[in-house]
């Protein structure tokens, strides 16, 4: 089989759509209120260590992907174990994405529709995209990030017209405590959840930089997530914020320019919907090249339809109302960590042990 | 011959896909909602609901609108709503709704399940209008005779647009106003529409300003204390403003056209007592008057710029002492101004602010400029 290769170009959008995917969705900085702004900073600051772990391992093995170097470093036995947790994570995150969006489009404009439904036709677009491979999804995310660019910029520059400095006032009035907390969430909702992109930076060209591509895309999506945020606050209020389950949706409904620009939310909804579908798409990839691994299938896209299929019913099941979604969202982070940072140190740990004793054992001549 | 076969059964099951959404509904299935007025029952248990809806009634050659009204009772305002279904016998669509008139009632008691039913609803939309009636029911301002559309709720929606250049009534959106309530340090205001006789004929007119303690409408402001009050909430954007330039011939008037308003309110804490200083910066022009004397020159100008600020000041300062004494609601938000720029005094005093708001202190600093006046250079000289 040909090897797929994506540009370091396309990689760094990818990773931009990733970030923007569901977050845009349900926000989550809603806790820090008007302080949101500085919770987001810090989590951009916080993922900077935690990338560092990812770029890191790409570094350490060119050309090889999370699983094989889960696989070289802890050998067989653990490494599978590794494997399957690790293809769990990816595998439920999907669901939770795929839910978020389903959720959302049942709640803003097919209320009556079975989600089912909508979740069926994302079903067969990922299962779809995933069959025509990496390279089509590069380029697909080539061709729409800009539009979605041009958009979210659009709609922040219109709705700056209504907004409300004193929004952002006073900093700091409810203590440090939630700002902490909302900055914990967004460092795992979304920034660390880029450790999927382990998986498939092995078709990176050789001697890309991944530290580069890594950081490059931390900044410039911190920075939209950031602009976002405080667009919120300052047209909605915090308040406001508080009570809407989709302030970014909430906050382009308010847009109203003469009496022609107005009702453009739809176009933000697509947006939501393509960046969510990105993600899912990157999440269903992962979990179907981890599975292909501990099953020895030669190529992921023999298991990328049943577990598509698995994935839209886990996302059926994983809660029973729109409420829940939310909740979870205070438990997630505690679950999401472990994937997230505590098992890729534990592998950068012993595989910089790993190198370095094979390092030496050339070194020295015996 | 097995990809042709793939091709068509490919091409079937999309055409099954765009042929139409799984609940659509067509133009003609809906009752198009423009506006909706709000009332209770004399036993006040029951909402009283007065929708008016878009009558579409298309000929070959041209299309006119109408407005019918349907009405229903219901334990909530939903509940009333889905009533409504019984009369028109079409669901009703509310993303096209501009205005919700409320009854003095309905503002008193029952406005927290109004707001909470739009901000909820994913039909109707927060950029809403919400009014208070002023006359004893919400609904006879829908049955009015509407002037320059055939629409009343969009008639209503108009006159908050053009009321730009009137300031006369606040243009607060429901998302706003839901921000005003669950604010600390602020209360809510609506516009207030009332009836006024036009050409001989019943009409409706925006006239002046609801005002709300936290979720309770407790009276109105009038129409020249509302333009005051938008002076402090600086969302002056065009409007008259009229002033005596001399005391001992109070006939002399002169009207100033304003074209630009900046507003600045900050709060000093000096000596253990808070004051709030404002200063307003305000762009006008000289539009009419109806004397000989000149206040185009330079010193005539000199004159009438400090009248006019002294007056100015005086008249803010008079609408906030009504507020205080008739209301002591803070609608202009001083105590969220107060939050903002010292957060930590604010914690000492946030629970007995309604207390502090009334004796508070507040010191009125205008300016005014005048920009032209318009396309006479002197004043109209009355020869023999």
């Amino acid at each position: 089989m040909k090897k797929e290769i994506i540009s370091s170009k396309q990689a760094v959008m990818m990773i931009l759509m990733f970030m923007i995917g569901s977050t845009l969705v349900i926000g989550g900085s809603s806790t820090a209120k008007q302080d949101a702004g500085i919770a987001i900073f810090l989590s951009i600051c916080m993922a900077f260590p935690i990338f560092f772990i990812y770029a890191r391992l790409l570094q350490l093995f060119p050309n090889k992907n999370l699983f094989d170097i889960i696989e070289q470093v802890f050998g067989k036995f653990i490494g599978k174990i590794m494997i399957v947790l690790f293809s769990w994570y990816f595998f439920h995150l999907g669901a939770l994405v795929l839910r978020n969006i389903t959720e959302f489009v049942q709640i803003v404009s097919f209320p009556e529709t079975p989600q089912f439904f909508v979740a069926f036709c994302i079903g067969i677009l990922l299962i779809y995209m995933i069959y025509s491979g990496l390279e089509v999804l590069g380029r697909f995310i080539e061709f729409i990030l800009p539009i979605i660019l041009v958009v979210i910029i659009s709609t922040i520059a219109i709705s700056l017209g209504k907004s409300n400095v004193t929004n952002l006032k006073p900093m700091l009035y409810n203590g440090w405590q939630p700002i902490l907390k909302t900055s914990f969430l967004l460092l795992t909702f979304p920034f660390a959840e880029t450790i999927i992109f382990t998986t498939i930076f092995d078709s990176l060209p050789a001697k890309t930089n991944p530290y580069k591509i890594y950081f490059l895309s931390l900044l410039m999506g911190g920075f939209l997530l950031l602009v976002i945020a405080l667009r919120n606050i300052l047209v909605l209020g915090t308040s406001n914020i508080f009570n809407h389950y989709f302030p970014t949706y909430s906050a382009v409904l308010v847009i109203s320019i003469g009496k022609f620009l107005e009702r453009i939310e739809i176009i933000v909804s697509i947006v939501f919907i393509l960046s969510s579908f990105v993600k899912t798409n990157l999440c269903l990839l992962g979990a179907s090249i981890g599975f292909s691994k501990i099953f020895h299938f030669d190529d992921y896209r023999q298991i990328t339809a049943p577990l598509c299929f698995l994935m839209l019913m886990l996302s059926f099941i994983l809660y029973h109302s729109v409420m829940e979604i939310f909740e979870w969202l205070e438990i997630y982070p505690y679950y999401a960590i472990f994937f997230q940072v505590i098992l890729p140190v534990l592998l950068l740990i012993v595989a910089e042990i790993k190198t370095r004793l094979s390092m030496t054992k050339k070194g020295s001549p015996s | 011959m097995k990809k042709n076969a793939l091709l068509f059964s490919i091409m079937l099951i999309t055409m099954l896909l765009l042929s139409g959404c799984w609940n659509y509904r067509e133009i003609d299935k809906l009752a198009i909602v423009s506006g909706l007025a709000i009332d209770k029952n004399a036993q006040g248990d029951q909402f009283l609901l007065t929708a008016e809806i878009i009558d579409l009634k298309e000929t070959m050659t041209q299309s006119k609108i109408a407005s019918r009204k349907i009405e229903a009772k219901g334990e909530s305002i939903f509940d009333a709503m889905r009533n409504m279904i019984k009369i028109s016998a079409k669901k009703l669509y509310w993303s096209h709704a501009k205005a919700i008139v409320v009854s003095k009632d309905v503002a008193t008691q029952d406005i927290v399940s109004i707001v909470d039913w739009i901000s909820r609803d994913h039909e109707a939309r927060i950029t809403l209008n919400l009014f208070v009636s002023k006359e004893q029911t919400a609904s006879e301002l829908l049955f009015q005779q509407s002037v320059t559309t055939d629409i009343r709720s969009f008639e209503m929606e108009d006159m908050l647009m053009g009321n730009r250049s009137l300031s006369k009534a606040p243009n607060v959106k429901v998302y706003e106003f839901m921000n005003d309530l669950s604010e600390e340090g602020i209360s809510g205001i609506l516009p207030a529409l009332g009836i006024t006789m036009n050409m001989d004929e019943k009409t409706a007119e925006l006239s002046g300003t609801a005002v709300f303690k936290k979720e309770k409408f407790i009276g109105f402001l009038d129409e020249e204390d509302s333009k005051f009050l938008l002076f402090v909430k600086d969302k002056i954007k065009g409007g008259v403003y009229t002033i005596k330039v001399e005391e001992e011939s109070p006939n002399e008037i002169i009207t100033l056209e304003i074209f630009k308003n900046k507003t600045k309110i900050t709060p000093v804490y000096n000596n253990d007592i808070l004051s709030i200083m404002i200063s307003t910066t305000t762009e006008v022009a000289i539009e009419e008057q109806n004397t000989t004397n000149n206040y185009i020159d330079e010193e005539g100008r000199k004159k009438l710029i400090s009248i006019a600020e002294k007056t100015l000041e005086q008249d803010v300062e008079n609408t906030i002492k009504k507020v205080q004494q008739d209301f002591g609601s803070d609608i202009f938000g001083f105590g969220r101004i107060v939050k903002a720029e010292m957060p930590s005094l604010w914690k000492t005093m946030d629970k007995k602010w309604d207390t502090i708001f009334k004796d508070l202190e507040v010191h009125v600093n205008s300016e005014i400029k005048i920009k032209n006046s318009s396309l006479t250079s002197a004043p109209l000289k009355v020869g023999d």
